[in-house]
């Protein structure tokens, strides 16, 4: 069957072949029958390690198990809402075809709830790549009815994706189009971090006398309407058709509201923020200053402004900071004898080394005038060397607050920080130059989809590094071999044969 | 009774080949361009402009062959012909998070220009081709027509004694051709070679000193325009019907 061209089917068919076509540029071999075959070695692999979990969640007490579920459920939804403002604010920015799509006779409200459909299916799949070979595992031990958790996402879908635009909006309406971008990153950064903060904050504040699970016990509870319309979906998988029905109902209802309501000030907002380009021509009145000399001077002026102006290092910086802080308070606390060293230096490490990673591939791989750069009157040698420069300084400065700090109470410790950190951040950002992976600058947020794994082995490098660090502030052997680790992952991925800076573009004959 | 030596072109390449997968996109070219002449280089889509000009700024190796700008060679001594060459595509390499005082600042100090002399012709060039008032707006609101002004005052504030011309005027509208014919005529009068690339055959007719027209990466055919009209025995035609004969022949040779 085919759909009417300009229908509502039709564009959702549209939009899901885009999300495919993104999924599969992801492989370096894009032929179908490989991509196809790697997914299903993936479902496999994660039908396999969901196995023993479904065990032990089928040994589990029926309290516990909707204590698990219910758990899992927000985590799932938060999960998805942040994927949906992000999915709309890119929609907002990187536009894609909603230009074309606005300038077509096609409905703005069949537009905006083609593009919500679609996403909603993109990111109950991306969420059910994790949650649905568990689902199917806890099915076979516990009965068919369990697959009711497939209406159940796709239900917590519709609701993300009206929360999301609803969210996406919001933030439009209150911070304008020149703010809405950053405040829209750090909201879903922080909804997707927020119960795994929420369950961190519960142990930090948990005491022997008063267990974490009694902390929460103890907060205010929800009227009993609510409740039972926040346990719809628990009750819903557990086989309660009604309550199914209900929260699937909950999740058309909004959604279709949301595509009312909202879809038309969505797109009002995507043509204001089409115009914003437009209206920052508008000069702004500032001293003119004399140039400087030297193409140096130059190269790293101009790398620094653009990692000022970039939108979405600041926000990745956070993210990596919000992830890693309750996770470095709880390896702290665990200590006998916890040192302030040891709270901030695997962090600093963490989160330098990420941005060094970052840093070096948005000045050395994303140049936006590659070819312009070829012209000019200076080596490649020169060039990579004022780049590596100027994210030196950036990265220099954070690392010299915490290390001042450090410094006045520890001397040695902030020594062995500021090592280890330079370690790090050199072999973060040799990776990304060793292992090449160029794309345009606005790109940054899905670099790391690059076949080459670069990400990966910007993390393994990361951890080694700072598990360094924290063994070595508390005098552990066992830092040594981190060390090693790292300094031989970075060997075996040195590059063969020698790199040039990726300047030269395909011909146009 | 002294006999001057002949003056060191601008430009010369004797012999330049480039092939992409086999097929030669330019072959055995020879092309020689003096000081202060306006060369307009004509071919069909895939005639292998881009690619001299991309061999001719350093983007490209060439398969054999010899380019040399005032005489130095490109290949053996690429900074120096990069020092006074400027390269200008069709699609302006900016960088969007950056205004144009700031890009033209990176590109004075990539050249190594005196920073009070590139700061007086940066001055200059923004007046001349109008964005003063946007100097310090950043490029990314501009239209394609401003980036392209952008991105020619970058290419002159070095004032190059070569200036490569890839398609500049593509997508430009009259006003702004206008003003950018202008400054490279200013330019050429001033001495400095340029070579530009274009299918907007009234450009080259209007403005070219010589033409030189390339087919399957041969020149085959290059002259004033009246002597190209001679070639063709049409004497009174437009550069388009001569042109279009030319290129005709060619294929048919």
């Amino acid at each position: 069957m085919t759909a009417r061209p300009g229908s509502f089917i039709w564009l959702v068919r549209h939009d899901l072949l885009l999300s495919w076509r993104r999924f599969s540029g992801r492989f370096a071999d894009r032929s179908l029958l490989r991509v196809m075959g790697i997914v299903a070695l993936g479902i496999t692999f994660m039908h396999v390690i969901s196995g023993p979990s479904a065990i032990i969640f089928a040994r589990k007490a029926t309290d516990t198990r909707q204590v698990i579920l219910g758990g899992a459920i927000l985590f799932i939804l938060l999960w998805q809402v942040s994927q949906a403002i992000s999915h709309f604010t890119r929609l907002l920015y990187s536009r894609g075809d909603l230009d074309l799509l606005l300038s077509s006779p096609i409905s703005p409200r069949v537009v905006v709830g083609a593009h919500a459909v679609a996403a909603t299916l993109e990111i109950t799949l991306v969420v059910g790549a994790f949650v649905f070979p568990m689902a199917n595992m806890i099915a076979f031990r516990m009965g068919w009815s369990w697959l009711a958790i497939y209406p159940a996402a796709l239900a917590s879908g519709m609701l993300a994706s009206a929360c999301g635009l609803a969210v996406t909006v919001g933030l439009f309406k209150v911070l304008g189009p020149a703010r809405t971008r950053m405040a829209a990153q750090i909201t879903a950064a922080l909804l997707a971090s927020a119960l795994i903060l929420g369950g961190q904050l519960a142990y930090l504040l948990s005491s022997p006398d008063r267990p974490a699970s009694a902390l929460i016990r103890s907060m205010p509870q929800a009227p009993d309407f609510m409740d039972w319309l926040i346990l719809a979906p628990v009750h819903g998988i557990a086989g309660d058709l009604g309550s199914l029905l209900l929260w699937m109902s909950l999740g058309s209802l909004t959604f279709a509201l949301a595509i009312i309501r909202l879809g038309p000030t969505f797109l009002k907002s995507a043509i204001q923020s089409g115009g914003l380009p437009a209206r920052q021509i508008v000069a702004r009145e500032k001293p003119e200053k004399p140039f400087r000399l030297g193409a140096g001077a130059a190269l790293r002026r101009k790398e620094l402004k653009l990692l000022g102006r970039d939108p979405w290092l600041f926000s990745r910086a956070l993210l990596q900071a919000l992830y890693l802080a309750p996770i470095c308070i709880v390896i702290w606390i665990s200590q006998d004898d916890p040192s302030l060293s040891l709270l901030v230096a695997p962090v600093l490490i963490m989160v330098l080394s990420h941005l060094a990673g970052i840093m070096a591939w948005l000045t050395v791989l994303s140049e936006d005038a590659p070819d312009f750069m070829t012209t000019a009157p200076v080596t490649a040698d020169q060039i990579l060397r004022s780049k590596l420069e100027a994210i030196a300084l950036p990265l220099g400065l954070i690392l010299l607050g915490p290390a001042l700090g450090l410094c006045w109470f520890e001397p040695w410790d902030a020594l062995l920080t500021v090592i280890f950190a330079i370690a790090a951040c050199v072999s973060t950002a040799l990776i990304n130059i060793w292992h090449p992976a160029p794309a345009k600058r606005e790109n940054a947020a899905s670099r790391h989809n690059a076949p080459k794994i670069v990400s990966l082995k910007e993390n393994i490098l990361a951890v080694c590094w700072a598990v360094a660090c924290g063994a070595a502030l508390t005098q552990e052997i066992f830092g040594a071999y981190a060390a090693a680790a790292a300094i031989f992952f970075l060997w075996i991925n040195r590059p063969r044969p020698l790199p040039a800076i990726p300047q030269q573009r395909q011909a146009r004959a | 009774m002294s006999v001057s030596a002949p003056p060191t072109p601008a430009l010369s390449i004797r012999g330049l080949c480039k092939s992409f997968d086999g097929k030669a996109a330019v072959d055995q070219l020879d092309l020689t361009v003096q000081p202060g002449e306006f060369y307009a280089l004509l071919g069909p889509n895939g005639a292998g402009k881009t690619t001299t000009i991309r061999m001719t700024a350093g983007l490209m190796l060439p398969d054999s062959g010899a380019i040399e700008v005032y005489g130095a060679d490109v290949l053996k001594d690429p900074t120096a012909t990069k020092r006074i060459t400027a390269w200008l595509p069709d699609e302006p390499a900016l960088y969007d998070k950056l205004d144009p005082m700031e890009y033209l600042e990176f590109v004075a100090g990539l050249w190594g220009v005196d920073p009070d002399v590139a700061m007086s012709r940066a001055r200059e060039l923004l007046e001349v081709l109008e964005l003063w008032p946007h100097r310090h707006a950043r490029c990314e609101g501009f239209s394609r027509g401003m980036k392209q002004k952008v991105a020619l005052a970058g290419a002159l504030i070095h004032d190059p004694m070569l200036l490569l011309l890839d398609e500049p005027l593509t997508g430009l509208d009259a006003a702004i051709a206008r003003q950018v014919k202008d400054l490279l005529t200013a330019r050429a009068r001033m001495g400095r070679a340029i070579i530009l690339t274009t299918h907007i055959l009234e450009v080259a007719e209007r403005l070219a000193d010589r033409i030189g027209i390339i087919n399957a990466g041969r020149l085959c055919a290059e002259g004033t325009l009246e002597e190209l009209r001679a070639r063709t025995g049409r004497a009174g035609d437009s550069l388009e019907d001569v042109f279009l004969d030319l290129t005709r022949r060619s294929v048919t040779a």
